[in-house]
C-alpha cells in the first residue's frame, strides 16, 4: 500500500467519516426543510448503481440525526421499520421490501426518504403521498476533484502536496473513462493505491 | 484565545509477552496547561473495496490529572493487551485489516484560553462539549507465530462448474434453432433469443450434473507434515480426468454491499506450484506452505479467507475444475 496513507483512500468510507467527503449535490437546507415541515412526503434518491445515492442518504440522516436510518439487506423485514417510534425513517434500498410492504410503510410513516433504481411513484400515488424525487446522474470534474482529494487528505498520514492532489485534468480523464459511475471511479482508484 | 498548539506524539511497540503492547505519549505545549483526563482507545479496523469496519476493542485510563510545563515534553507510558482471537493486521487485494489507537487528552477547562481555536474547532466536530482532543496512531498487530497447520480431514472434492458446460448446449440448441428457421415456418422473434438462453443454462446445468457422474468421485485427506503438509488423493475406479494436475490456492473474497446492490470480489492471492496427479490409485502429494504466515483462513463480516485444493484436467474434450476446501492455522 501507497506508504503516503494509513489506509487506502479509496477504501469503503466509514460512516463517521461520511460528513468529511461528501460534497452534497442538492441544498440540504431545502431538503431538511422540506422533511421537517411536511405531513406526507416521499423523498427519492433515486439512480444507477454506483452515483452516490446511499452515501448522500447517510450524509442527510447524519445532519438531522434525530430519525432513524434502516439499510436494508435480503434479510430485513418491514416490522423493524413499523415499531421504530418515529415518522419520519430514512430507507436505504427499499427494493428489498417487497410492494405490499412498500404501501405499508408509506401509509404509517409521514416522511419517508429512500434510495431506489425505480421511481416509487405507484405506491406514492396508492398512498396519496407528495413524492419528490432527486436524480443521481452526471458528475462534474471539480466537484470530482474536490471529492478525491477530500478522500486523500483524510488517510494521509502528512500533509500532501500539489502533485498528489487530483487536478481538473486528472478528473476529467477519470469521466472520460468511467463516466458518471462514481463507484468505478473509486474501485478503479483503489486498485491504483493499493 | 492564545495561539498555542497541544502536540501528542505516539509510539507503541509489542511487548515480549504475547498479545501485549506499551506505549508512550509524548506530550507538549507553549503553555502552563492542566490536563483532567487522558482516555486511550484501540479500534480494529477492516477498510477495502466493502463497507468498512470500525470496531472499539478496549478503552483504558491512560492518566488522570496531569500538569504540563511550558515548552516541556511530559512522557506517559502505557500498557494494553489485545485479546488472542483478535485477527492480525492484514493487507489484502481488496480488503486490509488495521489497528488505531486513540488519545483522548481533555483539557481543564479554566486553560482553554490558552489554546488555538483550531483544536476545539476539531473538537466541536468529534466531541459534544467535553474539550478534549483526539490523536490517533496506527500500529500493527504481528503475527508471532511462524507456523501454519491444516485441519486433518478425510473430504470429497466437488466439480466446480465451467463455462465449457454450456458450449455442447450452445452448439445443440443454436443448430435445432437455425435448422428449424430454415425448415419450418416459424419465423424469427426477439423473444426466441431469451428462450433460447434459459434453454442452454437448464441444458447446461443438465450437461454438469452428467460429467460430474461421468468423471468419478474423488477424495482428499490431509496429514501435517513440519513445514509442509500432504495430500493423500484417492480416486474411485470410474475417476475418467485426464492429464491431472493438482495445485493448492489460496483465496481472498470481499462482499461489496456498499449502496443499493452487491458484488462479490474474489483474488486468488496465493498460488502453489503444480504437481502431476496419478488417476489409478492413491497419490501422495506434499505441498509446502507459503512464505507468508498471514494468510491463515479467516471469516469476518464480509470478508473471507479461504484455502483450496484445485484438480484440473481435461475430460470430453473440455477442461475440468475439482475443487476442495481446507482450514489452515497459524500456531
Amino acid at each position: 500500500m501507497n506508504n503516503d496513507f494509513h489506509y487506502n483512500p479509496f477504501s469503503g468510507v466509514l460512516h463517521e467519516d461520511i460528513q468529511q467527503t461528501i460534497i452534497p449535490s442538492f441544498n440540504v437546507n431545502e431538503i431538511i426543510n422540506k422533511i421537517k415541515t411536511s405531513n406526507s412526503l416521499a423523498i427519492e434518491f433515486i439512480g444507477k448503481q454506483g452515483r452516490g445515492k446511499t452515501s448522500h442518504l447517510l450524509y442527510l440522516q447524519q445532519t438531522i440525526n434525530i430519525y432513524p436510518i434502516f439499510l436494508l439487506d435480503d434479510s430485513s423485514s418491514i416490522s423493524n421499520i413499523i415499531q421504530s417510534k418515529s415518522d419520519i425513517v430514512f430507507i436505504d434500498s427499499i427494493h428489498r421490501l417487497n410492494i405490499k410492504d412498500r404501501i405499508r410503510l408509506f401509509k404509517e410513516k409521514k416522511v419517508v426518504i429512500y434510495t431506489t433504481h425505480w421511481s416509487r411513484k405507484v405506491e406514492c400515488f396508492l398512498t396519496k403521498k407528495h413524492l419528490y424525487s432527486i436524480s443521481f446522474k452526471g458528475i462534474d470534474a471539480k466537484n470530482l476533484s474536490l471529492i478525491l482529494n477530500r478522500r486523500l487528505k483524510l488517510a494521509s498520514k502528512n500533509q500532501l502536496n500539489n502533485e498528489m492532489l487530483f487536478s481538473l485534468k486528472n478528473t476529467s480523464d477519470l469521466i472520460k473513462k468511467f463516466g458518471d459511475n462514481y463507484r468505478a471511479i473509486i474501485n478503479h482508484l483503489y486498485e491504483q493505491y493499493q | 484565545m492564545s495561539n498555542s498548539i497541544l502536540n501528542c506524539n505516539i509510539q507503541i511497540s509489542e511487548t515480549t509477552f504475547k498479545n501485549q503492547y506499551e506505549g508512550i505519549l509524548s506530550i507538549n505545549c507553549q503553555e502552563n496547561l492542566t490536563i483532567d483526563r487522558i482516555l486511550g482507545t484501540i479500534y480494529f479496523e477492516a477498510r477495502g473495496r466493502m463497507s468498512s469496519i470500525k470496531k472499539q476493542l478496549l478503552s483504558f485510563n491512560i492518566s488522570s490529572k496531569k500538569h504540563i510545563t511550558k515548552d516541556e515534553i511530559i512522557k506517559i507510558p502505557f500498557t494494553f493487551q489485545l485479546e488472542e482471537s483478535n485477527l492480525e493486521t492484514y493487507t489484502g487485494k481488496n480488503v486490509s485489516f488495521f489497528y488505531n489507537f486513540e488519545a483522548k487528552i481533555q483539557v481543564n477547562e479554566e486553560d482553554l484560553e490558552k489554546l488555538d481555536r483550531g483544536i476545539f474547532k476539531r473538537v466541536k466536530s468529534l466531541f459534544t462539549a467535553d474539550y478534549s482532543s483526539k490523536f490517533s496512531e496506527y500500529f500493527d498487530k504481528k503475527n508471532t507465530e511462524t507456523e501454519y497447520k491444516i485441519s486433518e480431514k478425510h473430504q470429497p472434492f466437488t466439480l466446480s462448474f465451467n463455462i465449457s458446460n454450456l458450449y455442447l448446449p450452445l452448439g445443440l440448441i443454436s443448430s435445432l434453432y437455425i435448422l428449424t428457421l430454415i425448415y419450418t415456418t416459424v419465423e424469427f422473434n426477439g423473444f426466441h433469443i431469451l428462450f433460447l438462453i434459459i434453454a442452454i443454462i437448464l441444458v447446461g446445468n443438465l450437461n454438469f450434473k452428467r460429467n460430474s457422474k461421468k468423471i468419478g468421485k474423488i477424495s482428499l485427506k490431509t496429514i501435517n507434515d513440519n513445514n509442509s503438509f500432504i495430500c493423500l488423493i484417492k480416486p474411485a475406479k470410474n475417476f475418467s480426468l485426464k492429464k491431472s494436475k493438482i495445485h493448492y490456492q489460496i483465496i481472498e473474497k470481499v462482499v461489496d454491499k456498499r449502496g443499493t446492490s452487491s458484488t462479490t470480489n474474489t483474488e486468488i492471492i496465493y498460488k502453489s506450484t503444480i504437481q502431476s496427479l496419478n488417476n489409478k490409485g492413491t497419490s501422495e502429494i506434499r505441498f509446502d506452505f507459503p512464505d507468508n504466515k498471514r494468510l491463515a483462513s479467516l471469516e469476518f463480516d464480509e470478508v473471507t479467507i479461504y484455502w483450496e485444493i484445485v484438480i484440473t484436467g481435461i475430460h470430453a474434450g473440455t477442461s475440468e475444475n475439482l475443487t476442495c476446501i481446507i482450514e489452515a492455522y497459524n500456531i
